[in-house]
């Protein structure tokens, strides 16, 4: 009987179950069918009233308009994206013809919308899944007013938060905060390689001040990730950095180094390149390459040849794509693929057939 | 005890046995169901403050090559690659290879691109059979095509990967479609977490959906019941089972359609195996092996929001055609790797992923299709209590549909509203009557794919389809 029992007692929680399920999988297609049509309707609604605002004979109904679409999304960042997507549309193509302020007056949509208002009421809502896209918002506008905010943001412990908002702060520019944000971070390696190259991509203010408040106090990993993300910048005061790095006994230091020296494209530095170029390392050997390839005087071309023969694919193929690309008189390419060495002349054969169109020959 | 005696205990047993086992199963689902619902709510919610479209002007994003390895793909390949070229990613490159097809693919893409042949120097990390040759054109940057001596897929990838240039690389099948945004969606992953290895991405049916360039605009129910229970099945099968798994990174397969891999570590493991035709799930094993034997970090991840689409078969023969390729690849796969059986040197993958694949994916298959037959003998025998029976036949198959109705109800937490409410309460009808009949069938190809391994391991295999994109 106590089988009979609790058999039946699992066939009617299953159903029930099945039945909670039903109404669930109901509400949540309504709802994302509600979703979709508000937004769709919406954002065919937006379209005509920003070309409606635009286009408006008269101030006071430009006026009207705006008020119009300013009630219309509300307090929805959703559909301020949407208004958004549609002025910076109008802004890269639309209407230059039609009339001559165009900037102004969307610019004065923005004033009206007010997205700084929008996005700092988010930032105090709470919902943390929020916050962060709130805060890099907030930097997009430029809301200086709220840098303080954003700081005590980027110490959240909550890692999707913290990593927001120091983007924020380095969109704003603000050195000291994303510094502290680094040193926080050096010691998880897996994530702070690429957070500091955005953060130092996306920076607003002087990359290499943010650069020595962060070297005054970091260890010697975060110093190559460091000297590695600023390299593409090539700040020239760091060069005497980078030349110690050369020869540092850190792998990653002297590919670091070694990228920024080349980015510097200094004439002096030719000697420590070529030196590089034959490092034991094949990643700073082909690092080395790239730098030779901008120096492109005639010992630095030498170098580049010297390189196809590498006993590295990666590197000859590297030296390979720079050869090409440095517009070398013709003779220089010719001496490597009439070379002795196979490897060196396929892999400018390669490059070539790459970078020059053969379809006619 | 006589021999009939031995029989009826036998049959006993073995009724008890594959109730149990069914029930079992299907508990083991739900328990996938929850994790993913934690895990699919979760990302739902990240989605909301994640701005992963800053990332295509991102210098950090790494490159990729996305290699299509193409065998007799003549009505598909060009109209794929050309697809292909208009993914939201800064910096990739597509390396078609054509396994010494025997129709007119390779002049189909020669005439398509005008592509000319080139010298090259390939580092050949990975041996192939040979390079026929290689084909560019300047006008065409993005597009690296291969011809090759016929070697079978993994052997067309290893070539892809061999002339390969980034440190990614995707495998995408000839005849799918990934969204604009998917790769983006996975190489993501890559820069999150630099212990990945592998992102595998959600492949969706496409039939029924309207899809253009990768983007879905629309969706009418496909007209045979067989498209509409694939559907319910694939949202069962991603959605559920690999985004738990992946949760807790002991994911053995990522599919052949849509997966993207750091292209050292694959060459480190000696790059695909070539006499299976389960490569897809071979090669993420070995990747798991060779990581846990070298006391690696290493991650292998799910992404629900990559999205690839792909044409479900649309006739019986196809269906049991792919799913006799599927359990032959399944078996081959965990054939070679037998040692990591139990092993507790590879953590959960040997204690917890590899034996539920052997117990359940592929021998499920055989105690399903025997229980089909001997409890119903059984019955007849008046051995097994009616009374019994009929509990157990009810609460295995509701669990099913608590199964299907779940995966259907992750669907809508991915936010893609494709479908109307109407749709979806349609469709979720075949979640219902899916138990009663395909599944079944399903279970009896599976089982021909075992009883069928040893003839059928090594090809190619082809299904008839339609063009994803109508």
């Amino acid at each position: 009987m106590h089988y009979e029992l609790f058999a039946v007692l699992c066939i009617i929680v299953c159903l029930l179950i099945l039945g909670a399920e039903y109404l669930w999988l109901s509400l949540l297609a309504k709802e994302q069918e509600d979703h979709k049509n508000k937004y769709t309707a919406a954002a065919k609604k937006i379209e005509s009233m920003v070309e409606g605002i635009l286009y408006s004979p008269t101030e006071q109904s430009r006026k009207n308009e705006t008020e119009a679409l300013k009630k219309l999304m509300g307090d929805d960042p959703h559909l301020f994206e949407i208004i958004s997507a549609q002025l910076c549309f109008w802004e890269e193509y639309g209407g230059d013809d039609a009339f001559e302020n165009k900037a102004e007056v969307i610019d004065s949509v923005y004033e009206a919308l007010d997205p700084v208002k929008l996005f700092s009421d988010i930032l105090k809502s709470g919902n943390k899944y929020k916050i962060g896209y709130a805060c890099r918002r907030l930097a997009d506008y430029d809301a200086y007013d709220y840098l303080g905010d954003i700081y005590d943001l980027s110490k959240s412990r909550n890692r999707n938060v913290a990593y927001n908002a120091a983007m924020a702060l380095s969109r704003l520019g603000y050195a000291e905060g994303v510094a502290e944000y680094v040193l926080r971070i050096e010691n998880d390696k897996r994530y702070s390689f690429r957070i500091i190259n955005e953060l130092f991509a996306g920076f607003s203010a002087d990359r290499a001040e943010l650069a020595d408040l962060i070297f005054e106090k970091c260890d010697s990993y975060m110093k190559a990730v460091v000297v590695k993300a600023i390299a593409p910048y090539g700040i020239k005061r760091f060069r005497q950095l980078f030349i110690d790095g050369t020869v540092s006994k850190n792998t990653d230091m002297r590919i670091a180094c070694v990228k920024a020296l080349g980015e510097l494209a200094d004439p002096r530095d030719e000697h420590l390149l070529l030196t590089a170029a034959k490092d034991k390392d094949w990643v700073v050997r082909s690092s080395a390459v790239k730098g030779l390839q901008k120096l492109a005087t005639p010992a630095a071309v030498q170098g580049v040849k010297d390189a196809t023969k590498d006993k590295e694919w990666w590197v000859r193929q590297a030296a390979a794509y720079s050869l090409v690309d440095m517009n070398v008189n013709i003779s220089e390419i010719e001496d490597v693929l009439s070379g002795y060495d196979k490897y060196a002349s396929d892999a400018v054969k390669y490059a070539l057939y790459r970078a020059v169109d053969l379809k006619e020959s | 005890m006589n021999f009939i005696t031995y029989v009826r205990y036998f049959i006993a047993f073995f009724d008890y046995f594959c109730m149990a086992f069914t029930v079992t199963l299907s508990l083991i689902y739900i328990i996938q169901l929850v994790i993913s619902f934690v895990r699919v709510r979760k990302d739902d919610k990240l989605r909301q403050s994640n701005d992963y479209g800053r990332y295509v002007s991102s210098e950090n994003l790494l490159p990729i090559s996305l290699i299509i390895p193409a065998y007799n793909e003549e009505e598909n390949i060009v109209s794929n690659i050309k697809s292909l070229m208009k993914i939201d990613y800064p910096q990739f490159e597509i390396v078609v290879v054509n396994d010494g097809s025997t129709d007119r693919t390779h002049d189909r893409i020669v005439e398509a691109f005008g592509l000319y042949e080139i010298e090259t120097a390939v580092k050949t990390s990975i041996p192939t059979k040979e390079v026929r040759g290689v084909y560019y054109n300047v006008d065409y940057p993005k597009i690296i095509y291969v011809d090759k001596e016929n070697g079978g897929k993994s052997d067309a990838l290893n070539a892809g990967i061999n002339i390969s240039s980034y440190p990614l690389f995707a495998c995408l099948d000839a005849d799918s479609r990934i969204e604009p945004d998917a790769l983006l969606k996975l190489s993501i992953e890559f820069l999150k977490n630099t212990d990945t290895i592998v992102a595998g991405g959600l492949v969706r049916i496409a039939n029924g959906f309207k899809i253009k360039d990768g983007r879905v605009s629309g969706f009418t129910m496909p007209p045979k019941m067989i498209e509409r229970f694939q559907i319910v099945e694939y949202y069962r099968s991603f959605l559920s089972g690999r985004v738990s798994w992946g949760a807790a990174n002991s994911m053995l397969i990522v599919s052949g359609a849509f997966g993207v891999f750091k292209k050292q570590a694959v060459i480190d493991v000696g790059g695909y195996k070539t006499n299976t035709i389960g490569e897809d799930m071979e090669i993420v094993v070995r990747l798991h092996k060779y990581m846990k034997i070298h006391r690696k970090k290493y991650k292998i991840i799910f992404c629900e929001d990559a999205v690839c689409w792909t044409q479900g078969p649309m006739s019986v023969a196809d269906i049991r055609s792919q799913r006799r390729r599927w359990q032959i690849g399944l078996l081959d796969t965990l054939k070679s790797h037998i040692s990591m059986l139990f092993n507790p040197r590879y953590g959960a993958i040997g204690l917890f992923a590899i034996p539920y694949n052997w117990i359940f994916e592929l021998l499920g298959a055989v105690v399903e299709v025997l229980g089909y037959f001997i409890i119903p003998f059984s019955l007849i025998l008046g051995e097994l209590n009616m009374f019994f029976f009929t509990i157990y036949f009810l609460v295995a198959a509701l669990l099913g549909v608590i199964l299907s109705i779940g995966s259907l109800i992750l669907e809508q937490f991915t936010r893609k509203n494709i479908m109307s409410a109407k749709q979806c309460l349609s469709l979720s009808l075949y979640a219902v009557i899916e138990n009663f009949g395909y599944r079944q069938m399903i279970t009896v190809f599976r089982l021909e794919g075992i009883l069928k391994y040893r003839k059928l391991r090594k090809t190619w295999g082809k299904i008839k389809r339609k063009e994803v994109e109508q």
